[in-house]
């Protein structure tokens, strides 16, 4: 059989989607242990994040830590991605069609899918239609992918595969094709995707053409990407495979994890290049997997040991920053109400008096009481000290919004000032009191983690 | 090494006709026979003056030989198709992996060659430098390009080629650069020496090892007898292009000189991607006219009937969109099922002979609906005749139809043409001027004669002579200055060329640079524009092409000026003479300029990772549209140049030939008229000095005797021109309007 097989894949997924069901089982999967790996880390990081939730209510750097671990725990969460390149007419579309565990698919000369076909996880097979904006495009089973404008950017195609739990295939259509060039896809695939399978025909195998494409590609893709050697079928003599096999290794050193040759038309598929291609995308995955973890820990760490820090050694300076955050609200709204007031072209002193006042009597005094001492307490409230005959001074001789202008002035000013003295209080002691015991259990599991590490 | 002729055979289903058929080049062999046979019939009849004139025609095309150049990707199948071509299947050696890696050339029956043996030529010291520390043209462009650039890639390769020369020739191999080395007998072996790129190798190897000396050879020639062809031809098989060595890809595209039919092969996996493409812009550049493609290895793909009929079609589309004024004929096949037919022995009949060819032959009808095509039993096909389908199935014969076609049209076939219209004039140019000695001699005969007519006639003789003499100076004179005429005026018109080209190099410069704000103001960024060379070229052409056409019209002009002055002169000659007097057609304008610097590499032709890179250190639009600018003029001004001297060239041998010709046939008659006062002198000088009546007698049969020799030759000279006629017609190629319509 030969080459692109595109219009046939389609086929087979309308009918997997529209009509009879598929049987669908894959060799790829991560291996157990693996598995069992990253479901711990999940676990702990949960734990932790749960605990923190409970916290993060009235804790600024709890509500921080939270977030940080959540978006820790969605980066190990989300699917590894694969995408298969290479030119076209080199057997990727059937290539994926195998790892997918479908039957070994008609072909047809020439390729005619024109847009990447993104396959991920469902309980139910579907296909979709993605435009530009992201958004699916409705249309007819019948009619589906076979839409020439541009307005289809991508096809999403679920299937209750196994495989794209743990891993998302992207199936490209083939550069340095006349027709249909995709290569401009290529860069934009190669910057979501973590592992790349490049495909190249054993008889043609390694031209000018991929070597200039490929590098032009993330180097980082390199460690963890397969060259695949498709229709390996078409040399009949294993000595010419080897020989093949040989030139490849050496011309392309340094640029793929590994280099595997397949038949993806020979039968039967795991003894012709398919177990080890198996094999290789599962160890492929593992590492990107094991990759993730460690890169997950370290945050995780640095996380917990920064949040450790932070929560059990600096309440009072953290009370500060919320009693300087109180601050900045209140005068934020103040300074624009005076806005709406000026409107009115009453002279507004009187309320904005009212309202410092107000803010000290209400907040700052009360934390001054518990922070700091009877002298400090006076300094700042002296500060604070708005009457209106110092309004009157400072609004002298102007109008209409100069007025409020000034006024706002004095706001910054004070936020200036504030800030400095809450500087200048005296440094905290340690307080572990600050931390409750769930949150201390919650992260001394992240910290030994990473010291094991 | 092996040489197999299909055999024949009467099978009812032969699709081929015949052992002669498959002779590459027949048409124009046949037609060089018959030029050169009627050529050699009218050298007889010729006075010595104006033989010389035919005689150097007709050598002209005996030097001629035509060049067939296969070009295509790696693995492409090349060198297998040069093998099936020339019908040695085990000529050239291929291999899995990319294995050509020197550009070889086959001769067969090349004049002045030697018709076996080997010769291969070793790089010069400067060369190999060149290409492995300098890094060749594409390190060059890159340079300009991008100044101080030195790619990562392109150094690791120049060092493990560098390397791997000194591991398997010793680290004195720099002793070879510049020597070769001659071989009596061709081998395989010996070529997989030099030719083939080996397998890789660590530590050194005998000197049997292939590929030892192919880094360092630089070309092959390679030297047989005529078979296939029917006429002197040189086939060059050249390394893959889209090799990820830029070095052996540079070797490839540096050898697409001037030849006369290119054959771009293809897989029948890829057909046509855009690295095909790029190649045959280039060469649809050069020479239009020229191309055929091969989609080779149609037996790598299933279902082969109907996707031989698809790929066809695919390609035929994208050639026809890229290309929509040229035609260029399509074949597919399979040199592995050609070279299986030629060598039958030694084929994997059980792998190639399998159900989907089976249906495939049928379907083309090579093979019969009903006849047998199993392998074993008693009703198995002969191996004679699956000999015959499968070199029907391979697409062989019509690539040599189609190779003999371009042959005819080659500069081979432009110099048959050009002995044909020399032929026809002198053909008629010798009837006219016997028939107006016939004439003569009829007058003569009509009033016998007296001693003192005698003595007359010997001085009237002597007197025509000396004034015949002078016209032919006058004549000659007046060429010179027609000549002369016509070099002031080409050269006004090639100045006018290489101001005009200059003018267009920097009006696109301008274009171009214009075009860059506005792009920049567009998009977030211009990267995506990339300036595209081709409207630059197509526009150079252009020019040169009416440039040429002008030149053209001078010649006409300059003839018919002429005209009227020489019908004086000969007139005056020969006063009851009769020639036709007719310009060069323009059609007869049948010389091409050659555009090879327009084909030349500039920087603009780099791929686009380069230009990204360039890019990446644009600042400001007007910065980048001023570098822009400059690159322009700087990379296209010395294209210019090259093309206004090499259109000059071509044009002064042509111009030169063409006057001489044109003045030749007057010339010819004023000599013709001259040997024949000559000839009438000396006779009538002999005769003086014996007696009266003998000497009437004698005289009156002498003459009866030359009337007689005019009126054959007459007869002989009408012939000759109606055979001339029926030749030309028949071989007839292209027009000069036929080739402007293809541009």
């Amino acid at each position: 059989m030969n080459s692109g097989t595109s219009s046939k894949l389609l086929t087979w997924l309308r009918q997997t989607f529209y009509g009879a069901p598929a049987a669908t089982s894959s060799q790829v999967a991560p291996s157990t242990a693996q598995h069992d790996a990253q479901i711990a880390l999940l676990t702990r990081l949960q734990f932790a994040r749960e605990a923190l939730a409970a916290e993060s209510g009235g804790n600024p750097t709890a509500r921080r830590v939270f977030r940080a671990l959540t978006r820790v725990e969605a980066r190990l969460r989300r699917p590894v991605r694969v995408a298969v390149l290479g030119e076209f007419n080199t057997g990727k579309s059937s290539l994926v069609h195998l790892l997918l565990g479908g039957v070994s698919p008609q072909s047809s000369v020439m390729t005619d899918v024109r847009v990447p076909i993104h396959f991920r996880h469902g309980e139910k097979p579907a296909l979709a239609q993605i435009g530009a904006d992201g958004r699916p495009i409705p249309a007819e089973p019948r009619t589906i992918a076979n839409d020439r404008g541009a307005r289809v950017q991508l096809l999403e195609a679920r299937l209750p595969v196994e495989l794209l739990r743990g891993a998302e295939i992207i199936d490209a259509p083939g550069s340095a094709n006349p027709i249909h060039d995709a290569s401009a896809l290529f860069p934009r695939i190669a910057r979501n995707v973590q592992i790349a399978l490049w495909c190249t025909s054993a008889t043609q195998a390694w031209k000018g053409s991929e070597q200039r494409m490929w590098l032009t590609l993330p180097p980082r893709l390199r460690r963890a990407s397969l060259l695949v050697v498709t229709h390996a079928d078409r040399l009949r003599k294993s000595a010419d495979r080897e020989k093949v096999m040989d030139r490849l290794r050496r011309e392309t050193a340094g640029y793929f994890r590994k280099t595997l040759m397949v038949s993806s038309t020979a039968q039967p598929w795991h003894t012709n290049g398919g177990a080890e291609l198996a094999h290789e995308l599962s160890a492929a995955i593992a590492s990107v997997t094991a990759a993730r973890e460690q890169a997950a820990t370290r945050t995780a760490r640095r996380i917990a040991g920064w949040a450790f820090e932070r929560l059990s050694a600096s309440g009072e300076a953290d009370d500060a920053a919320a009693l300087m955050a109180a601050w900045i609200a209140y005068s934020d709204a103040l300074g624009a109400n005076l806005s709406t007031g000026a409107a009115t072209n009453a002279p507004p002193l009187g309320a904005f008096a009212r309202a410092i006042f107000s803010f000290v009597s209400d907040t700052l005094g009360p934390w001054l009481d518990r922070h700091s001492d009877a002298a400090r307490r006076r300094m700042i409230l002296d500060l604070f000290r708005c009457d209106l005959a110092m309004l009157a001074d400072a609004t002298d001789g102007v109008r209409g919004e100069a007025v409020t202008a000034r006024l706002r002035g004095i706001l910054r000013q004070l936020r200036e000032e504030l800030a400095e003295m809450l500087r200048e209080l005296p440094a905290p002691r340690a307080r572990p009191s600050g931390l409750t015991p769930e949150t201390r259990a919650a992260l001394e599991p992240l910290l030994e983690l990473a010291e094991g590490a | 090494m092996t040489s197999t002729t299909r055999t024949e055979s009467g099978a009812p289903h032969d699709p081929a006709e015949g052992a002669e058929s498959w002779r590459i080049g027949a048409d124009l062999h046949a037609m060089t026979g018959e030029l050169t046979q009627l050529g050699a019939q009218l050298q007889t009849l010729l006075d010595a003056s104006i033989a010389p004139v035919v005689g150097e025609a007709l050598a002209a095309v005996k030097r001629q030989h035509n060049r067939i150049a296969v070009l295509g990707q790696i693995k492409a199948g090349k060198s297998s198709f040069v093998n099936a071509l020339v019908q040695r299947p085990n000529l050239l050696p291929a291999d899995v992996n990319p294995w050509t890696a020197v550009v070889t050339r086959l001769h067969f029956a090349v004049p002045g060659q030697p018709s076996n043996g080997a010769l291969f030529t070793f790089f010069g010291q400067d060369e190999w430098k060149r290409f492995t520390t300098d890094g060749g043209r594409l390190k060059e462009l890159a340079g300009r390009l991008i100044p101080g650039y030195d790619p990562e890639e392109v150094q690791r390769q120049l060092a493990a080629t560098r390397q791997r020369a000194e591991t398997r020739l010793g680290q004195h191999y720099h002793r070879l650069f510049g020597k070769d080395r001659w071989y009596d007998t061709v081998t395989p072996d010996v070529i997989e020496r030099y030719v083939c790129l080996g397998q890789h190798i660590d530590e050194p190897q005998s000197e049997l090892i292939s590929g030892r000396y192919a880094d360092i050879t630089k070309t092959a020639d390679l030297y047989f007898e005529a078979e296939p062809f029917a006429c002197p031809a040189t086939v060059i098989d050249t390394p893959g292009t889209n090799d990820p060595a830029l070095i052996r890809d540079e070797i490839t595209l540096d050898s697409i000189d001037d030849a006369d039919v290119y054959v771009v092969v293809l897989t029948a996996q890829q057909p046509l991607t855009t690295a095909d493409l790029a190649l045959l812009r280039i060469l649809h550049g050069l020479r239009k006219n020229r191309i055929v493609v091969f989609i080779n290895r149609m037996d790598d793909i299933s279902g082969i009937d109907t996707g031989s009929r698809a790929i066809l079609d695919g390609v035929r589309a994208v050639l026809n969109s890229e290309f929509p004024a040229t035609e260029i004929p399509i074949v597919t096949g399979s040199a592995l099922w050609a070279n299986s037919a030629l060598e039958m022995e030694t084929a994997d009949l059980d792998q190639i002979w399998v159900p989907e060819l089976i249906a495939y032959a049928r379907s083309i009808g090579a093979l019969g609906a009903s006849e047998p095509a199993s392998l074993s039993g008693r009703n198995a096909i002969s191996r004679e005749r699956l000999s015959e389908v499968l070199y029907a199935c391979s697409g062989m014969p019509q690539m040599v139809e189609h190779i003999s076609n371009l042959m005819l049209k080659g500069t081979h076939g432009y110099w048959l043409t050009e002995l044909g219209s020399t032929l026809l004039a002198a053909a008629e140019s010798m009837t006219n001027s016997a028939r107006n000695e016939a004439a003569t001699l009829n007058k003569f005969l009509k009033k016998p004669d007296a001693e003192n007519r005698m003595t007359a006639n010997h001085a009237r003789a002597t007197t025509e002579m000396e004034r015949l003499r002078k016209i032919a100076v006058e004549m000659r004179q007046f060429q010179y200055t027609a000549d002369d005429w016509l070099r002031r005026e080409t050269s006004d018109t090639l100045n006018g060329l290489r101001v005009e080209l200059e003018r267009e190099v920097t009006r696109f410069a301008a274009s171009q640079a214009a075009a860059i704000p506005a792009a920049w103001l567009r998009g977030h960024s211009v990267q995506p524009w990339r300036c595209d060379a081709l409207p630059l070229r197509s526009l150079m052409e252009e020019r040169v092409l009416n440039a040429f056409w002008e030149v053209g019209k001078l010649l006409v002009d300059t003839q018919r000026q002429a005209i009227p002055e020489l019908r004086r002169m000969l007139e005056a000659a020969v006063p009851d003479f009769v020639l036709q007097l007719s310009p060069t057609s323009l059609l007869n304008f049948n010389l091409t300029p050659s555009l090879t610097p327009l084909s030349k590499a500039v920087v603009f032709d780099l791929d686009d990772d380069w230009w990204q890179l360039w890019w990446r250190n644009a600042h400001s639009p007007a910065e980048t549209a001023r570098k822009i600018e400059d690159m322009i003029v700087a990379e296209f001004i010395p294209v210019a140049g090259e093309l206004a001297r090499s259109v000059e060239t071509d044009l002064e041998v042509y111009l030169a030939a063409a006057i001489e010709r044109f003045f030749g046939r007057c010339l010819g008659v004023v000599y013709t008229a001259i040997e024949r006062e000559d000839k009438f002198a000396r006779s009538t000088t002999a005769l003086l000095d014996a007696s009266i009546d003998a000497a009437a007698g004698h005289v009156s049969r002498e003459h009866n005797e030359r009337l007689n020799e005019v009126l054959q030759r007459i007869n002989s000279g009408d012939r000759l021109i109606r055979a001339l006629k029926v030749c030309m017609d028949r071989y007839a190629p292209m027009t000069w309007d036929e080739k402007r319509a293809n541009r």
